[in-house]
């Protein structure tokens, strides 16, 4: 079954500035740019509106002392209605069906204002166009994450689990989250694919 | 004025932070502490470079979101924890260029000097835009192959205390490449430039025929025009020879200017490369008359890891203006690199 998008999903050079008229447009909007700011939430219908809610009872991936959190400014530029929400930034579901990938959702943990997990969901119908989505991800050397598998019968659910690479967490806050990502790997009987969540941030 | 804004509050974000060490204290020997001064060094040349490719990619999303409609412009706080996936990691070209360095010439005594360019590519704008800040301005009034490393006689460079540009390449093909370049250079009082360059390439075999005509436009002097002829032979991968001419009109030359210069390499590996050059440059009209010869010989090599390259530069010139006296010179100069290397 293909993805219904009200937002038709064009090539990739729609949004952007076109060779020629990328210097025209670029100062043009150096000018202008900044006070035509507003930004609205698009209409999505996802191929897979229950996902967000599976998650959310069946996972319990949310380490302890986290919660979700709700950052307007931050869910807008996602285009997110709601903590968890599916992704209709354009430029992001752009990029994710670029390499096959529909239905990008997210979910944010932790504490105030403060971002500390990410979990990003990419629902692959082709199995085919996993490989190359994974190998792309683990050439980032520079990311915090760890990638989960998650097979169904019409497809292929990509779970990555982001920490921020900059921050320093705690002892206790690391502990947590391993304990939420192993809860999560065995209640939603996911598949690791690899881990570089512990590795030393740059 | 905005544009200088936006990159100085951009790069002055999140500057890396002088590290103390990561591995065991300072040793006591001298040759580990010299040792441990050239890891550290490498430890902070990849911190740099790192915030370097960081900074290039905030300005980047920058002017992105600036051209975008709202519901596609990209988050700083997702592409931190995510990356912005849409964009080849490999693309990446942003450095930063440190060229220390030092001239040699015979009645002229020792001239030090020290460039910089930072070349920032801004990937989201279809890989084909950079924005380019060098405390020097390419000399279109120069012809490259008769350029030396370091100088170049011209009047317009040592001018140019700094330099902001754009450029754009706006068609590539396998045969065809036209770019466009506007910017500003400081003299030290700023001048809008703006440049269109097209470059015709055709490979036979072992040989390859390029043109490269240029227009120019800078608010002080005006228009100008050149054109390179270029004419290679690759006999073998690691030798090359070719013959190059150059014309040149511009509102500020004397007439019509031209050189000609014939030059053999020699890349033996990536790591190295040498080079012989000869030629002659002089004006066309209103009489043809030769006003400097020049021989030099180059080696450009890498000598630390993939980032510090020393250039040695000898060569003697023949001025019209001084009799023909032999007049030798060398340049000695350093590059040191920080980004993305490839």
């Amino acid at each position: 079954m293909k993805a219904v998008y009200p937002i038709p999903l064009r090539p990739a050079s729609h949004y952007r500035p076109l060779g020629n008229l990328a210097l025209f447009l670029l100062f043009i909007n150096l000018g202008l740019g900044t006070s035509c700011r507003s930004s609205r939430i698009l209409e999505f219908e996802p191929v897979h509106p229950d996902v967000l809610q599976t998650f959310l009872d069946t996972s319990e991936i949310c380490p302890e002392g986290y919660s979700l959190i709700e950052i307007p400014n931050f869910l807008r530029a996602m285009g997110m209605q709601e903590n968890p929400g599916f992704i209709t930034n354009t430029s992001e579901l752009e990029a994710m069906s670029r390499f096959g990938g529909t239905d990008p959702f997210l979910v944010v943990y932790g504490t105030g204002n403060t971002i500390c997990l990410m979990v990003n969901g990419i629902f692959f119908e082709d199995h085919s166009r996993i490989e190359p989505f994974l190998r792309d991800l683990e050439m980032r050397r520079r990311l915090r994450i760890a990638v989960y598998e998650k097979p169904r019968l019409d497809g292929t659910w990509i779970m990555i689990c982001a920490i921020n690479p900059t921050r320093t967490y705690s002892e206790a806050e690391l502990t947590a989250i391993r304990e939420g990502l192993e809860r999560q790997q065995k209640n939603l009987k996911s598949r690791l694919r690899f881990n570089r969540l512990w590795e030393n941030p740059h | 004025m905005l544009l200088c804004l936006i990159i100085g509050s951009t790069v002055a974000a999140e500057l890396p932070e002088p590290t103390l060490p990561e591995t065991a204290p300072e040793p006591a020997t001298t040759r580990g502490r010299v040792q441990y001064m050239i890891e550290e060094t490498g430890r902070q040349q990849e911190r740099w470079s790192d915030w370097i490719v960081r900074t290039a990619n905030r300005l980047d999303r920058f002017f992105f979101n600036l051209s975008a409609p709202s519901h596609a412009r990209r988050n700083a706080t997702f592409d931190h924890f995510f990356d912005d996936r849409g964009l080849d990691y490999t693309e990446q070209d942003t450095v930063l260029r440190l060229s220390p360095g030092l001239t040699i010439k015979d009645g002229e005594g020792t001239d030090p000097s020290f460039r910089y360019a930072l070349k920032l590519h801004l990937p989201r704008f279809e890989n084909q835009v950079d924005l380019v800040i060098a405390n020097f301005a390419r000399d279109e009034t120069v012809d490259d192959a008769f350029r030396t490393g370091r100088f170049n006689d011209s009047i317009l460079e040592e001018e140019t205390d700094r330099s902001i540009s754009l450029r754009a390449t706006v068609r590539e093909t396998r045969r065809l490449r036209l770019s466009l370049s506007t910017g500003i250079n400081f003299r030290p009082e700023p001048v809008p430039v703006i440049s269109a360059r097209l470059r015709l390439e055709e490979r036979d075999g072992i040989y390859v025929r390029r043109i490269t005509p240029t227009l120019f436009w800078d608010e002080r002097d005006g228009f100008g025009q050149n054109a390179r002829i270029d004419f290679e032979r690759h006999p073998t991968p690691v030798w090359k020879q070719r013959s190059s001419t150059f014309f040149l009109w511009s509102e500020t030359s004397e007439g019509v200017e031209a050189s000609q210069t014939f030059s053999v390499f020699h890349a033996p590996n990536r790591r190295r490369v040498h080079s012989v050059h000869a030629g002659a440059t002089g004006t066309l009209e209103p009489s043809a008359i030769v006003t400097a010869y020049i021989v030099r010989y180059n080696l450009y090599r890498l000598i630390y890891k993939n980032w510090v390259y020393l250039e040695i530069e000898p060569g003697v010139q023949f001025p019209r203006e001084q009799d023909w006296e032999a007049t030798p010179f060398i340049n000695i100069q350093f590059h040191v690199l920080f980004g993305a290397m490839r």
